[in-house]
């Protein structure tokens, strides 16, 4: 009983840590830029799809696949910003407008090249690890563990060097940060694309679990949303904490109360929370 | 070294700043006094580049600055302390200090500076650790200030230091003004509501009121000046 439930708390830790990488580079992206960008599933779609080309297609190894992913995908978001955010940023409205149809314009592009039917990347590990209860698969473990990774590095780099520090700069006070010297367009460009390369890593990562199909970026876009709502926008170890939470309660929800109501979860939760608190988990009254 | 030629700012189709003219020359301390509202903090972000005039120009050193952005004037050696602090709140004294030197390479003289200023504020040294939204307002100007002085500027500009502080919180952050005019090679440019602790320091110093500069002479000269004497020195 106690068991079963460690062996699916652990299953929704490894998957929540995923969700919250996910998670992480719509919060870059909103702190450094005040930008909510709606075209985050689509780099997130772009992330898989691109590991589907470089292991199955042409024949990379997993983990050289999952780098080439990431890195095509971080040039493609600062291509991405430098053309269409920066010269429309401060119209808000505009800029989520625009994410959003090019978020449609990604899906169709990749529709024509990859075709609209479900594809599957098959696991790169095999193998489980028995824990009280149950089992997880190495694969899952190994994926959390390089999420974590991911996220300690960009801990590290938000803390550590000057360019997390000038991106801190950047998203407390725009206009005193190029006062200070801070180039706070090359800054913003970065931050796009670290966002971008964030979502296509968590794609990457999951792919050997989940199908591929072109609108496979909505759902993660949503969940993604509700994490950063859930955790206090901008907030990052409330983004972290809140990808974990919702992993969890998903997996449970799926366990003990239906699979149809676990995706629905997370989105009760976020309601309550904001009614109880309206800035979030971490969020700090401005 | 800086020249303000006949600036003229726009809020949206608000008039801000109406033909400003204002020189300030190596080694100088300039004082903008004026009431609030007068447009001293919008002719202070025009200088940095952050606002953009819908005309006439302005120089640096010979350089025209009006239409470079922000981080390139600040490159030529412009610090802005801006009005109401505007720190990095959620980072910690340290960081706020490091950010204030982002610009810089020489190590060695980021090291000075670092020990100049807290030798000035002994509280950001004891406090250098902790977040910036902590400290009181008068330690967060001297945080402020000290950001401004570690990017070894040519030209300080500090707009209204004192504001919004205590009566002998202003007279610290003044004696510290005092001292880095006296101990530093830098020009500095300033605005301040408190004519009475300024203008007594200043080479020369501007009345800036409803977007215009209304006079203009040596410190000294405007103390004695019947019109500021009633207006900002309550005499």
């Amino acid at each position: 009983m106690i068991e079963t439930l460690l062996s699916l708390t652990v299953n929704g830790v490894l998957i929540g840590g995923l969700y919250a990488l996910a998670a992480l580079g719509l919060t870059i992206v909103l702190g450094v830029m005040r930008v909510i960008n709606v075209s985050h599933g689509a780099f997130y779609m772009l992330g898989a799809y691109f590991t589907f080309l470089f292991s199955i297609m042409l024949g990379f190894n997993y983990l050289t696949s999952f780098i080439l992913s990431a890195a095509l995908v971080f040039a493609i978001g600062v291509v991405y910003e430098r053309l269409l955010i920066k010269p429309i940023r401060k119209e808000e409205l505009n800029v989520l407008i625009l994410t959003f149809a090019a978020a449609f314009v990604i899906e169709e592009i990749v529709k024509f090249a990859f075709g609209p039917r479900y594809r599957n990347i098959p696991p790169y590990l095999s193998g489980t690890v028995n824990i009280p209860g149950g089992s997880v698969d190495v694969q899952r473990v190994l994926s959390f563990a390089i999420a974590i990774a991911i996220v300690a590095l960009l801990f590290a780099v938000l803390r550590f060097t000057k360019i997390g520090k000038a991106m801190r700069m950047v998203a407390e006070d725009e206009e005193v940060a190029g006062i200070l010297g801070i180039n706070v367009e090359k800054v913003q460009m970065f931050s796009f694309g670290f966002g971008a390369m964030l979502a296509a890593s968590a794609a990457a990562l999951l792919s050997p679990i989940y199908l591929l199909y072109p609108s496979m970026g909505w759902d993660p876009l949503l969940k993604a949303f509700a994490i950063v709502i859930f955790g206090g926008m901008g907030s990052i170890p409330g983004t972290v904490l809140t990808g974990i939470i919702f992993g969890v309660a998903e997996v449970l929800t799926g366990y003990y109360i239906s699979p149809t109501w676990k995706t629905v979860v997370p989105f009760i939760l976020l309601i309550l929370i904001i009614s109880v608190k309206p800035t979030g988990l971490f969020g700090e009254e401005e | 070294m800086l020249q303000v030629k006949s600036v003229t700012v726009h809020y949206g189709k608000a008039l801000a700043v109406d033909s400003v003219s204002l020189e300030v020359d190596e080694g100088e301390f300039v004082a903008v006094i004026g009431p609030n509202g007068a447009g001293k903090t919008t002719l202070f972000k025009t200088i940095s580049s952050v606002i953009r005039p819908t005309s006439g120009e302005i120089l640096f050193e010979g350089v025209r600055i009006s239409d470079l952005p922000p981080h390139e004037v600040a490159r030529l050696g412009i610090a802005h302390c801006p009005e109401r602090r505007r720190l990095g709140y959620r980072m910690s004294v340290m960081e706020n200090l490091e950010l204030g030197a982002y610009l810089r390479k020489d190590r060695a003289g980021i090291e000075e500076d670092l020990k100049f200023v807290f030798e000035m504020f002994p509280v950001l040294k004891e406090r250098k650790n902790q977040k910036a939204g902590t400290l009181s307002g008068g330690e967060q100007q001297m945080l402020a200030i000290a950001r401004a002085l570690m990017a070894d500027p040519k030209l300080l500009m500090m707009d209204e230091p004192s504001v919004g502080l205590a009566p002998l919180m202003k007279e610290r952050i003044f004696e510290a003004i005092e001292e880095i005019k006296k101990e530093r090679s830098v020009t500095i440019l300033i605005s301040e509501q408190d004519a009475s602790l300024v203008l007594p320091m200043s080479d020369r110093a501007y009345v800036m009121e409803t977007g215009r500069m209304k006079i203009e002479g040596r410190g000294r000269e405007l103390m004695e000046n019947d019109y500021v004497k009633v207006t900002y020195l309550g005499l």
